[in-house]
């Protein structure tokens, strides 16, 4: 997949730790704040395993390429690597499903239907012995307990499900209706390898990663979407409701009940910090559901406006206590850095459309 | 245990009439609460030695295994034939999976287990509730420090044994030279007296055995690919790193028009369970291995296995070459060698021994245990039951001249002039037998066709791309019209 890491670069200095951490899920404000003004959440956990090490050998690589430059913990291309960019973006798939990274997990929803159909196809072949994917025995477990619940007419059911999911995949390209078919173990196969994948769909296998992600998202998409269907009583509790963490979840749902963020911090025994840290995730992603009139003052929106202009990207905060001498210096300081994260995203959220 | 039981079983459960040489009396040793150590060569059956006495006694068997690709072999072939009632407990075990395992463990018929996890109180706890019917010490070798692959959690199986109501206990190996035997048994606290042992040959007189001397490594690639062009599908490689494996897979592939697939643990679960099935089903005709993985696939037919590189031991070139010719018919088992390849063994076998200073460090926790280098898990287990650094520094000195002693033995079946069985068997405590069809020491103009080969099945390739009429197939929905 790290051939289309430079798809996150442009000729503007990136702050290189941001991209490593959209790409592994490392949820920070910072780096969520960033990847939405970089343009880049779309990549958000699309490789949660990739290590530190590898993505500062890539750096290394795309350097002695001479298609990117490095200054202190940024990165940016040259004309080359435009030049490349470029050329990969008009050779290479494009994700189309990204913008619902937050919606499951690829690697979770992909085990539970591979061995779902696994089961339901040996069954629809009459045959009791085979060996079934070796997942983890709750998973086992679990895929055994929906087959039976459902079994009276799991083989039409299902069958049509997947018809349906391979069919509007095949819409958005026919090569996701063939990943997703030709991966499915059952009888007499044990679907495609990513090396099989790439070989018989004549691309790259970093292509096949990033169009595997695309069908399991989709997948995720159209569980979440029938809440009658076999897929969806198959993937339930790997399927989020909201872009925010559990905890953040809990967080916004006081503060819509009308909890000021201290009373919210003593009564789930969190930091103030991490309370904030959720609202600005909120603000993020899901900014029409947070009641900013609470947060914000008309006076601290202006007096916010007065003391920041132009792109937010290029804002840098200024701290109304210059050199903090006590925790009530320190507690004000961390009180306004929160106005003006809060600010920066409403006004970035604003300037990105 | 009456004989007509003992087959009826064979029969009922296995699909077998006939035990093969050495199954029958190690079974009857076992259901008569014998300890027995059972020292059988790849593919002599040893899984069956503890499978049928599962449906002969009470309770639960437990299987110690020393690696989780072995373990989950031995877990799909169970599944396989139907048994439900087999689990692996492991460091993958975790949250609400282990939790649920570990309330019903009793319920199991089989329960496959690391060594270090048998440590664990909450294991152990589980356990003692348990009929534990049989113990089984799977790669029993492990145990010792005369044999290559020894693990210091594999000392910890004496104490087990007893936490458990002392049942019998059954070692598996299938390569333990005498000196190893007798170290396996000292170290689990068995009587030798009182310990039944089923010894068979390490020779597999349907394997012709090879090696192909060559001057470096570019040539060495050439002739690889050329081996494969003559000989065709049906074959293990194994390489000494996944970076090779990878590489060569790919390339053989395209120098051959093999269907070949790279198989190491650097694949992903699913990918690897799909290339051992294909691998099993026959649409896959070349693997290229790490040894570790090697041993995870396990098919009667395979006609070859060849090593790129040198193994460590002679007892792991033989449990690798083990897997080939399991139908007894003709295989062949050829290294390739390059002068200069013992360094890579001695690289990835170095024993570097840390200073004092830095052990005393990772010890107060002011240093990460990778500090101790390559060996960091031996010393770790060492540190943890209270060694000192003068008696850790003599053990690591001694593995380091055994490791320099099996690569010597390795390097001399390398250079062997006279026989190369005879350079195994004597490695192995035996005395050597004439054997047709030997080893190129005997046949040094021996050609391909000499050896008589199996012929190799062609892969039925499927390119059709309908995604539709695949999945009607998947769910037997084809139109049955014409």
């Amino acid at each position: 997949m790290k051939s289309y890491f430079i798809e996150m670069l442009t000729d503007q200095p990136r702050r290189t730790a941001v991209l490593r951490n959209t790409v592994k899920n490392k949820r920070t404000v910072a780096t969520l704040f960033w990847a939405r003004e970089y343009g880049v959440l779309k990549w958000l956990g699309c490789n949660p395993r990739l290590t530190v090490n590898e993505f500062e050998q890539w750096l290394v690589q795309m350097r002695q390429a001479g298609l990117i430059k490095m200054n202190d913990q940024t990165a940016w291309l040259t004309p080359s690597g435009i030049a490349e960019k470029e050329k990969f973006l008009k050779t290479h798939y494009q994700p189309r499903f990204g913008n619902w990274s937050w919606l499951a997990r690829p690697d979770q929803l992909a085990p539970r239907v591979l061995l779902a159909t696994q089961a339901v196809s040996q069954y629809a072949h009459r045959q009791k012995h085979y060996v079934p994917l070796n997942l983890a025995p709750a998973e086992l477990y679990f895929v055994r307990q929906w087959f039976y619940g459902n079994r009276n007419r799991i083989v039409d059911d299902w069958s049509a499900e997947l018809q349906q999911a391979a069919a509007a995949l095949a819409k958005m390209d026919e090569r996701l209706a063939k990943l997703l078919v030709f991966s499915l173990p059952g009888y007499q196969t044990t679907g495609w390898t990513i090396d099989q994948a790439a070989q018989a769909l004549k691309i790259s296998v970093d292509e096949v990663m990033i169009m595997e992600r695309d069908v399991w998202l989709g997948i995720g998409y159209l569980a979440a979407s029938q809440p009658a269907g076999l897929l969806r009583s198959l993937l339930y509790d790997h399927l989020h409701d909201t872009p925010l963490n559990h905890s953040a979840t809990i967080t916004l749902r006081m503060f819509e009940q009308g909890l000021s963020l201290k009373q919210i911090s003593q009564r789930r025994r969190l930091k103030l910090g991490t309370i904030r840290e959720h609202i600005l995730e909120a603000a993020i992603f899901m900014p029409e559901a947070l009641p900013l009139d609470r947060l914000l003052t008309p006076a601290q929106i202006d007096r916010l406006a007065a003391q920041y202009h132009g792109k937010p990207a290029t804002w840098e905060f200024l701290p109304p206590i210059v050199e903090p001498q006590s925790p009530a210096d320190k507690l004000q300081n961390e009180q306004s850095f929160f106005e003006y994260r809060l600010f920066q995203i409403i006004k970035g959220g604003e300037h990105n459309g | 245990m009456d004989e007509q039981r003992l087959y009826q079983t064979l029969k009922q459960q296995f699909g077998f009439d006939e035990f093969r040489p050495g199954q029958k009396e190690t079974i009857q040793a076992v259901l008569n609460q014998n300890d027995v150590l059972a020292v059988l060569p790849t593919g002599a059956g040893k899984t069956l030695l503890y499978q049928l006495p599962a449906y002969l006694m009470p309770g639960s068997v437990l299987i110690v295994s020393p690696l989780i690709s072995l373990m989950q072999d031995q877990v799909d072939r169970l599944r396989q034939h139907g048994e439900r009632q087999v689990v692996m407990l492991n460091a993958t075990l975790t949250g609400r999976s282990r939790q649920q395992v570990l309330n019903r463990l009793a319920a199991y018929r089989f329960i496959f287990a690391s060594p270090e996890i048998l440590a664990q109180p909450s294991i152990k706890h589980a356990l003692r509730k348990c009929r534990i019917s049989l113990l089984v010490i799977d790669e029993a070798h492990c145990i010792s420090q005369w044999g290559p692959d020894f693990r210091p959690e594999y000392l910890l199986l004496k104490e087990v044994k007893n936490d458990l109501r002392r049942p019998p206990i059954l070692l598996l190996t299938a390569t333990a030279t005498p000196r190893v035997q007798n170290d396996i048994l000292q170290k689990m606290g068995l009587d030798e007296k009182n310990v039944k042992r089923v010894i068979r040959s390490v020779n597999r007189p349907n394997i012709f055995l090879a090696v192909d001397q060559v001057e470096n490594d570019q040539q060495k690639r050439q002739r690889l690919a050329k081996w494969l062009h003559e000989l065709g599908g049906g074959g293990i490689i194994y390489f000494s790193s996944r970076k090779l494996a990878n590489e060569l897979a790919d390339w053989l592939g395209e120098m051959t028009g093999l269907e070949i697939a790279a198989y190491h643990a650097g694949i992903s679960a699913i990918d690897r369970f799909r290339i051992q099935q294909q691998f099993m089903q026959g649409q896959l005709q070349v693997v290229c291995a790490t040894s570790a993985f090697g041993m995870g696939i396990n098919k009667d037919d395979i006609r070859y296995v060849i090593h790129y590189h040198l193994p460590g031991s002679l007892e792991s070139y033989v449990q690798e070459i083990g897997r080939t010719g399991r139908n007894q018919k003709p295989a062949l088992a050829l290294l390739m060698y390059s002068p200069g390849d013992e360094q890579i063994q001695r690289q990835l076998s170095q024993i570097e021994l840390p200073s004092q200073a830095v052990v005393e460090k990772v010890q107060q926790k002011k240093l990460p245990g990778n500090a101790l280098g390559p060996q960091a898990e031996l010393i770790e287990f060492y540190l943890s039951h209270g060694w000192n650094y003068a008696r850790l520094t003599a053990m690591l000195k001694k593995r380091g001249r055994l490791v320099n002693q099996q690569l010597a033995a390795m390097l001399s079946y390398v250079s062997e002039k006279k026989c190369r069985r005879a350079n195994i068997m004597r490695y192995f405590g035996e005395l050597p037998v004439d054997c047709p069809n030997c080893c190129d020491c005997h046949q040094n103009d021996w050609r391909l066709s000499d050896l008589k080969l199996p012929d190799a099945v062609d892969p039925v390739v499927n390119d059709q791309l309908d995604w539709q009429k695949r999945l009607q197939f998947l769910f037997a929905k084809e139109s049955k019209t014409g």
